[in-house]
């Protein structure tokens, strides 16, 4: 694009900018840490926060079931960030590492809790062996795929990966695309854009 | 109400609503609580009631524990057993109300000594097959002439009792006492802590 608008992104670029996008967007809608303040480690958006966040992320939300064998139980070869871990009696605590002393001494809390680590969890206080995990994994690689034959690259969806979005994300993807690209428009244009071809088929 | 759910009572009033995973405190911690909140209200209402001048604990405060296992110290020669809590620490009489030699189907009653007239009481005669008793925290100490090896006693007494699933030992016109207790020990300020990665923010 050029300051006039009036160039155009090809199949590639368009692949690569959705895809830096929606894995800022994913990341967003996660939470992100620069946003904590002292004291205060909480985002201004998260996962965990609302109905509206855990709707737009439901996509993404997987289950597993892993056993624990000898305390330790594997991450999912797909694992981005957990949201939940219980056995089948009751929750998992993920605690901080400099926590980790103190709950396992604890004369008092007896709740099972986990430690992070690499490509693990290892689990302390349960006589269970299976966890299920719920949790968000990274979005897909989206491919808008073309075929050229014609002089133009025209869609076509052989190849092609369509995203998991949720329609009104994809939207604010496009918005952010745009954005980046320096094509001004906002998300209530591109969804009112949709809602026009929706209603008159063109 | 159970014990258990008047702890998650207090939890989810602290959460807001459903407890997240790795929720603090947790209910095995506030069973802990409640435990002193009764017994905070057990004295509450032993004070109100004294104002009035009637002096008298609710009998919803009383507990009864019933076979007690006797053993001889064989270095005073007294019989002594451990009661699953203390007594309350309200007024001789109102703490722990009887005590009873258990057996046959039978019980004899004990005659409770003052803690100022154990040593007294030691230099007196004692009347025949009369058997007496005092507590020392959660460890009661009964004297008698007659060998009790093998026998049991039981208690009535105002102290915390009961397990999770057991009904709370508390009248229900004191629980918002208790609540208000507890709840008010989670308002202050706790300490800042930096490590905190907001897990378990409330």
């Amino acid at each position: 694009m050029d300051e006039y608008q009036n160039q155009k992104l090809n199949g590639s670029e368009f692949n690569l900018l959705f895809n830096q996008q929606q894995n800022l967007y994913y990341s967003y809608l996660l939470g992100t840490n620069e946003e904590f303040q002292p004291g205060r480690p909480v985002p201004r958006v998260g996962i965990g926060m609302s109905e509206l966040v855990r709707t737009k992320l439901s996509p993404f939300i997987k289950t597993a079931s892993a056993s624990i064998a000898s305390g330790v139980t594997n991450k999912p070869s797909d694992f981005g960030r957990i949201a939940l871990m219980y056995t089948p009696t009751a929750n998992v605590d993920i605690i901080d590492h400099s926590q980790f002393v103190s709950r396992r001494d604890s004369a008092i809390i007896t709740t099972p809790f986990a430690l992070e680590k690499d490509t693990k969890w290892e689990v302390y206080k349960t006589t269970e062996s299976l966890t299920i995990i719920y949790y968000p994994n990274a979005p897909r690689a989206v491919v808008w795929n073309w075929d050229s034959t014609s002089g133009r690259e025209v869609y076509t969806s052989t190849g092609s990966v369509d995203p998991l979005w949720l329609d009104a994300d994809c939207y604010k993807i496009i918005g952010r695309m745009l954005g980046v690209a320096g094509v001004v428009v906002d998300d209530q244009f591109l969804m009112n854009y949709g809602q026009k071809v929706t209603n008159t088929g063109q | 109400m159970t014990n258990k759910q008047l702890a998650e009572l207090i939890q989810r009033r602290l959460a807001g609503g459903d407890p997240p995973v790795g929720f603090s405190p947790k209910i095995e911690e506030l069973l802990l609580w409640t435990r002193i909140g009764i017994a905070a209200a057990a004295m509450k209402n032993y004070s109100d009631t004294a104002n009035i001048d009637v002096e008298n604990i609710g009998d919803a405060f009383y507990v009864t524990f019933k076979n007690i296992a006797l053993l001889r110290d064989d270095s005073s020669g007294n019989y002594e057993g451990t009661v699953p809590a203390a007594p309350y620490g309200v007024p001789f009489g109102h703490d722990v109300a009887s005590g009873y030699l258990e057996g046959d189907g039978k019980l004899a009653p004990m005659v409770r000594v003052n803690q100022k007239q154990v040593d007294v009481f030691r230099k007196l005669p004692q009347p025949p097959n009369s058997v007496f008793f005092w507590f020392e925290g959660s460890k009661v100490v009964v004297v008698s002439e007659v060998p009790l090896t093998g026998r049991s006693v039981r208690f009535r007494m105002a102290a915390s009792g009961g397990g999770l699933n057991d009904t709370v030992n508390c009248p229900d016109d004191a629980i918002p006492f208790v609540i208000d207790y507890i709840e008010r020990k989670f308002i202050n300020p706790m300490p800042e802590d930096l490590s905190n990665d907001g897990n378990n923010k409330r």
